[in-house]
């Protein structure tokens, strides 16, 4: 059996009056791509704020291999195994690209090894290493944020739209990256509005539906389900 | 022409001192977007401290540049100690508070300070004369004009913490971090950056330069007040919002144009506008540049 790596149970958040999550559940397992579908508003960056404890829990519990977050800090949580790639990348423009590399290994001492492995991962970053990370190109600066996310040395990858704004050749790129990197042995969980795409890489998939999971099950299921279909993945 | 290049070089030296406070507004507000007003009540501390355990070391050393060094170290270890406190006691607990209510608390802090310290078991109202570390003396001459140890040792000691300055920021992974934390924090959270602990390493960054600031403006002008670090620290904010807000090197510009127009106010126009030009310079800088000389213009969140 796979180890459990995430846990969310019945977690609600809300922005005021806006209920962004209403009692959702969901598990990643060592080694899976778990994908989380859902049309713009339904809460699936409000999911991933809530685990990486960046947005307050008006109820539930998220536990990481077994360990209740509850009293944890972002900055912890990126210590114990857990990184976030956010909506929009998350670039720091002023910094360089090394730079960018270096503040996500900063909990670390021994990353020098795994920076040549970032680098063979997406070998345009080597040639930009000493550029201002402001001045790559989108699909380089997803790259550079992924890249930093995976110098934290994660055992689970959250991804938030990562081909969001991007043409479609690099989108292709970036899903057969993201394959690569769960076969190094990072478990990842997705955000995709892309479903499409999502669902061919995914072992697994939830849909969410203003703050509540309408589906889940693997990949495969979700995808020949004519009503998911046709509401999430464009028919 | 001798008066001249006397006033610039007095001008640089002030400038200098300026610009060593200018630095840690600067930083603070960088990071937390906050204007640490009692930033200059840390200034004042540091001629507190220095007036306190001079004596001490005067019993035993001459005035030199040795005993000035040794009260220096004992200065900037006090401040840095009072900069991480004023940040873990009064703006911690208000992170997540509306920036105002940060804001009221720091001028709040400022006063607290200031009126603590001239309580007469602590040090008083009354100016005291600080002690002599080291006599005053013509170093050399150029043109006519004087340049006396002091001045040299003003401009040697703010070059060398400046230089350390850059490289901290520059080369080391927590000034590193320092700059992450002041571009987008959420993100540097994310990246396992314990943002609380890289503040608490700005407070006492920027206090340890104050420490250095007031130790140096009271050498020169030997003399202790509880109400010292209200002027000085409102000048050497004007110099930040001179430089740009946010910037290192802004905040050492700042600090030496504020310095060189305040001692050609004195100079040439009259001693009593000696104030009023820093508050002339911050009018003019809000209506013409907000943004400052080298500050990136960028639109207030507030
Ligand atoms: N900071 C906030 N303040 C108030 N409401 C918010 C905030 N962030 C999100 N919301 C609301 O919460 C709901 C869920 O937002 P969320 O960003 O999680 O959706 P999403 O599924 O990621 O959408 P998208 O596909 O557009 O990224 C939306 O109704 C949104 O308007
Ligand atoms: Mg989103």
């Amino acid at each position: 059996m796979a180890e459990l790596l995430l846990k969310v149970e019945q977690v609600s958040v809300s922005y005021g009056a806006v209920q962004a999550l209403d009692s959702v559940s969901l598990e990643v397992k060592e080694g899976e791509i778990v994908a989380l579908l859902g049309a713009n508003g339904a809460g699936k960056s409000t999911l991933l704020k809530s685990v990486m404890r960046m947005v307050p829990l008006k109820q539930g519990v998220i536990s990481f291999r077994g360990e209740n977050l509850s009293h944890s800090r972002t900055s912890g949580i990126v210590k114990k195994g857990m990184a976030l790639v956010p909506e929009g990348r998350g670039i720091l423009g002023t910094m360089s690209v090394k730079e960018n590399l270096e503040m996500g290994a900063f909990h670390r001492t021994d990353w020098e090894s795994d920076l040549k492995h970032v680098l063979e991962l997406f070998p345009i970053l080597s040639e930009r290493l000493h550029q201002h990370a402001g001045t790559l190109s989108g699909g380089e600066q997803q790259m550079l944020a992924i890249g930093r996310a995976i110098l934290s040395a994660p055992r689970l990858l959250l991804l938030d739209e990562p081909s969001l704004g991007l043409a479609p050749k690099i989108i292709q790129n970036i899903f057969k990256l993201i394959q690569k990197i769960n076969s190094d042995g990072i478990s990842i969980l997705l955000i995709e509005q892309n479903a499409h795409m999502a669902i061919k890489v995914a072992h697994r998939a939830y849909v969410l539906e203003t703050g509540h999971i309408v589906a889940s099950g693997l990949a495969h299921e979700i995808s020949s389900d004519e009503e998911l279909k046709k509401a999430y993945l464009g028919g | 022409m001798a008066e001249f290049i006397q006033h610039v070089i007095n001008g640089i030296s002030l400038g200098s001192v300026y610009a060593l406070i200018a630095i840690g507004y600067s930083m603070v507000y960088g990071i937390l977007q906050l204007i640490n007003f009692a930033h200059g009540e840390v200034v004042m501390l540091s001629s507190v401290f220095g007036f306190y355990v001079a004596p001490y070391f005067l019993a035993h050393m001459d005035p030199s540049i040795g005993l000035f060094l040794v009260v220096l170290t004992v200065a900037m270890v006090g401040c840095g100690i009072v900069g991480f406190l004023i940040e873990r006691l009064a703006y911690r607990p208000l992170r997540k508070a509306p920036r105002i209510n940060c804001l009221i608390t720091a001028i709040g802090v400022s006063l607290f300070i200031q009126y603590f310290t001239q309580l007469d078991f602590v040090f008083g109202a009354i100016p005291q004369s600080y002690p002599e570390l080291m006599s005053r003396e013509v170093y050399f001459t150029i043109a006519g004009a004087e340049v006396s140890n002091l001045q040299v040792l003003v401009l040697g000691l703010s070059f060398v913490l400046m230089v350390a300055l850059q490289w901290i920021v520059y080369r080391t992974k927590l000034g590193k971090a320092m700059r992450a934390v002041s571009e987008n924090t959420e993100v540097s959270a994310l990246l396992g950056i314990p943002v609380d602990r890289v503040i608490s390493f700005t407070f006492i960054l920027g206090s340890v330069l104050a420490a250095a600031a007031g130790t140096l403006v009271s050498t020169m002008y030997p003399k202790v007040d509880a109400l010292m670090g209200t002027l000085l620290g409102l000048k050497a904010f004007v110099a930040a919002v001179l430089g740009g807000i946010g910037s290192i090197p802004g905040a050492v510009l700042g600090g030496l144009v504020m310095g060189m127009a305040e001692e050609f106010t004195v100079g040439y126009l009259s001693s009593s506008f000696r104030d009023a030009i820093a508050f002339a310079i911050l009018i003019v800088v809000l209506l013409v540049r907000p943004s400052g000389l080298l500050g990136k213009s960028r639109i207030e969140k507030v």
